[in-house]
């Protein structure tokens, strides 16, 4: 599974001609940001308000199947819109620039089980710098599934795909207790006490989550009582699979890469820009598509302009593409079924103690780039939850 | 403006997102909103060929400001909030609020007020700041001095003035270019003609040495401004003519000054060239300018800010680490996790920036 073939080998003059390039076209990109994102992502949030609020209103009416089905399925659009376009580019800060107090990156509260703080530190932080660096980067396999070769392989990754299928069926449980890294108690890492400890700011926003689906809006309902309840689960479960398709499609397709820790080391912008690439896979689609995506379709050009808004990842992608091609690197993207099978065939494949530890040949590009010379050096600590305190 | 009752808005941040209320209180009325602070434009008006007054009608959750002191608009402008400060005109109990805008060139803000606000639109106050205000006890005679559109804080403080004492002894030093660009000054004379303890001048630039500021002109027309408790407003170089002659009678402690911006600093050099991370937009970049904001910028990152004078918090952050100096207050700060503000900071070593 040697996926390097596929980019040619860059001298560390390319790779920084290669990482100047890409720096100017986000450059270019910030500076030109206004009225039109503005306008888009206020049409975003209306849209997000809008629909709960049909939605929840129709699931009023749920014993009328048309009216739960109708309901159902809008709030979970709904829900899928405000995780994704709304409050995953949010929370990036992708807005920050607007100075509007409720789109701020760093105070935006998000609808999911995941407090946004939690998700600041594991996602925002680790996931987005060391990005698929093994023992760094914890998304991959989310410390339960075996994904790539280059995982040790143990006896408990023999149910990955009923891990996998119940990791999507409660994908958003899954990342709110992420950050917990509940594998290290088994390696004592970690003690319970510790696990008690960090998991009470959790309950919190899970309390109010559960309330908030569970027990207002059936309440409200009075008699339609189950039926909301029945509703809301299912917009959940809706927006659980579809965002963890998603989003295993961003990073663990075919030809995704991951990296051995040392990559990190003096690593310069343009190597980081080369990681960011290896590491990201993109998802054919239209408007729509990318809209329910919120625009992960474009996951190449997300890691790379992780603040540019997700609104201009589209016309991004063909310039990142251009270049991509100029330097003879491998742009890796497909449909959505294309990108979702290897997906599952990975998860199948490394259920079994194949693969190994084949170190030597993976790590040919990764070795390629620490050729270079080093210019910047990079925090290589890794410092848990120091947010979330 | 009446919101909505008190028990509502207990839930207000608990349950339910204030900007979700706010959301739903719009399509209502826009001067409706949980805390937010909004004005509608009562009346617009030309006071100069480049000075406007805009006379606002604020909502309830307007609180009281005190005469001479300013209060941060804040309008969307190419998809982006941008505040500026502006004196406030009329007296603290007057219902209604006025400011008076002089159009800068380039300037973003006074340009976009002047040029697209209309009457009945609804903007948003930010807060209320500055320390230009009467002491609490009026026993001084008073000597104001303006220059320029820096007399709005004046006319504020002299209405103020007269209305705690109508016989306080004030004198009025009005700098301006020409007569064509004299504001406020019908409400000052007319001020001056009820209450004849004041004297009101006005000096021309146009007029020759005379319209201009210097320790013989001014004590032409204040003999005694030694013993007077004196207020000043102005452009920068007016102010630092004044500031010496102060300095020169050794009576600084007398003098109070409004100063828009921090003038002191260069903003365009950075005294030290220090790598800066931010960590949420994972960008590194080094120091070129005075402040980590206009570094951040110049590198193409476009983080948050507000009044970029260290007043209204908007770019506050939290560092994660480093040292940094606050240029206004010259403070510095090498704990982790603080909050900065960076349109102030200035780093003194390596800085990671949860940005």
């Amino acid at each position: 599974m040697n996926v390097y073939k596929k980019s040619r080998r860059l001298s560390s003059e390319e790779i920084e001609e290669f990482g100047a390039e890409l720096d100017a076209l986000r450059r270019e990109t910030m500076g030109s940001l206004g009225k039109r994102e503005s306008d888009y992502i206020y049409k975003v949030r209306n849209f997000v308000r809008y629909t709960e609020i049909a939605a929840r209103s129709s699931l009023m009416l749920g014993w009328l199947p048309p009216f739960w089905l109708a309901g159902t399925a809008l709030l979970g659009v709904s829900k899928i819109v405000e995780n994704m376009e709304l409050g995953h580019n949010v929370m990036h800060g992708q807005y920050d620039w607007m100075n509007d107090p409720s789109l701020r990156g760093s105070t935006y509260e998000w609808d999911t089980m995941c407090t946004a703080d939690n998700w600041r530190q594991t996602h925002n932080f680790v996931h987005h710098t060391y990005t698929n660096v093994r023992g760094m980067d914890h998304d991959i396999g989310y410390g339960a599934l075996r994904l790539f070769p280059e995982q040790k392989w143990e006896p408990r990754f023999i149910i990955n795909p009923i891990g996998a299928a119940f990791l999507a069926v409660t994908f958003e449980w899954s990342l709110a207790l992420q950050s917990l890294e509940l594998e290290k108690l088994q390696t004592k890492e970690k003690t319970f006490a510790q696990v008690r400890e960090e998991f009470k700011v959790m309950a919190v926003k899970m309390r109010k989550k559960i309330l908030k689906d569970y027990v207002f809006f059936p309440a409200l309902a009075g008699p339609m009582f189950l039926p909301v309840l029945a509703g809301n689960f299912t917009a959940n479960i809706m927006r659980n699979i579809w965002t963890f398709s998603i989003i295993f499609c961003g990073h663990f397709t075919e030809d995704a890469e991951t990296f051995p820790k040392e990559i990190l080391e003096n690593e310069t912008r343009g190597q980081w820009y080369l990681r960011q690439l290896h590491g990201s896979s993109n998802l054919k689609g239209g408007k729509i598509f990318n809209f329910m995506t919120g625009n992960l379709s474009h996951q190449i050009e997300h890691h790379m302009f992780p603040d540019v808004p997700g609104v201009r990842y589209a016309e991004l992608a063909v310039k990142v593409q251009e270049i991509c091609d100029h330097y003879g690197q491998h742009y890796n993207t497909g449909s959505f079924t294309k990108q979702f099978s290897a997906v599952v065939k990975r998860i199948f494949k490394y259920a079994l103690p194949v693969g190994g530890e084949i170190h030597g040949k993976a790590n040919e590009a990764a070795s390629a780039t620490l050729d270079a010379t080093p210019t910047v050096k990079r925090d290589l600590q890794y410092i848990p939850d120091r947010d979330a305190a | 403006m009446s919101a909505h009752n008190p028990v509502i808005n207990r839930f207000v941040g608990n349950l339910i997102k204030e900007d979700w209320l706010d959301f739903m209180y719009s399509h209502v009325n826009p001067m409706l909103t949980v805390s937010r602070v909004m004005a509608r434009v009562v009346s617009i008006k030309d006071e100069t060929s480049d000075i406007k007054r805009f006379v606002l009608q604020p909502n309830r959750h307007w609180q009281s400001f005190q005469a001479g002191q300013f209060v941060s608009v804040k309008v969307m402008i190419d998809g982006s909030y941008t505040e500026r400060c502006y004196s406030l005109v009329r007296s603290p109990s007057s219902e209604l609020i006025e400011i008076g805008v002089k159009r800068i060139p380039d300037g973003k803000v006074s340009n976009w007020l002047h040029d697209n606000l209309q009457v009945d639109d609804v903007i948003e106050l930010g807060d209320v700041g500055g320390n230009f205000v009467l002491p609490a006890q009026l026993t001084n005679k008073l000597l104001l001095i303006a220059g320029g559109s820096g007399v709005t804080p004046i006319v504020s403080l002299l209405t103020e003035a007269l209305a705690r004492q109508p016989k306080a002894d004030i004198v009025v030093m009005y700098y301006v270019n020409s007569d064509k660009d004299l504001a406020f000054a019908n409400e000052m004379k007319a001020l001056s003609v009820k209450h004849s303890s004041v004297q009101f001048n006005v000096a021309l630039a146009t007029d020759g040495e005379s319209g201009f500021f210097s320790k013989a002109q001014l004590t032409q027309v204040c003999p005694d401004l030694g013993e007077r408790m004196t207020y000043l407003c102005g452009p920068q170089g007016l102010m630092n003519a004044v500031s010496r002659v102060w300095e020169d009678l050794g009576i600084t402690e007398k003098l109070k000054q409004e100063v828009f911006g921090f003038a002191a600093v260069n903003l365009d050099a950075a005294n030290t060239a220090m790598p800066i991370m931010l960590r949420r937009s994972q960008q590194e970049l080094m120091n070129t300018k005075a402040t980590i904001l206009e570094s951040a910028e110049a590198a193409g990152a476009r983080p948050v800010y507000g009044c970029r004078m260290g007043v209204c918090k908007t770019c506050s952050c939290t560092k994660i680490s480093g040292v940094v100096r606050d240029l206004v207050t010259g403070a510095i700060d090498d704990q982790p996790n603080t909050q900065i503000r960076i349109c102030v900071s200035e780093p003194l070593s390596e800085v990671v920036l949860d940005i």
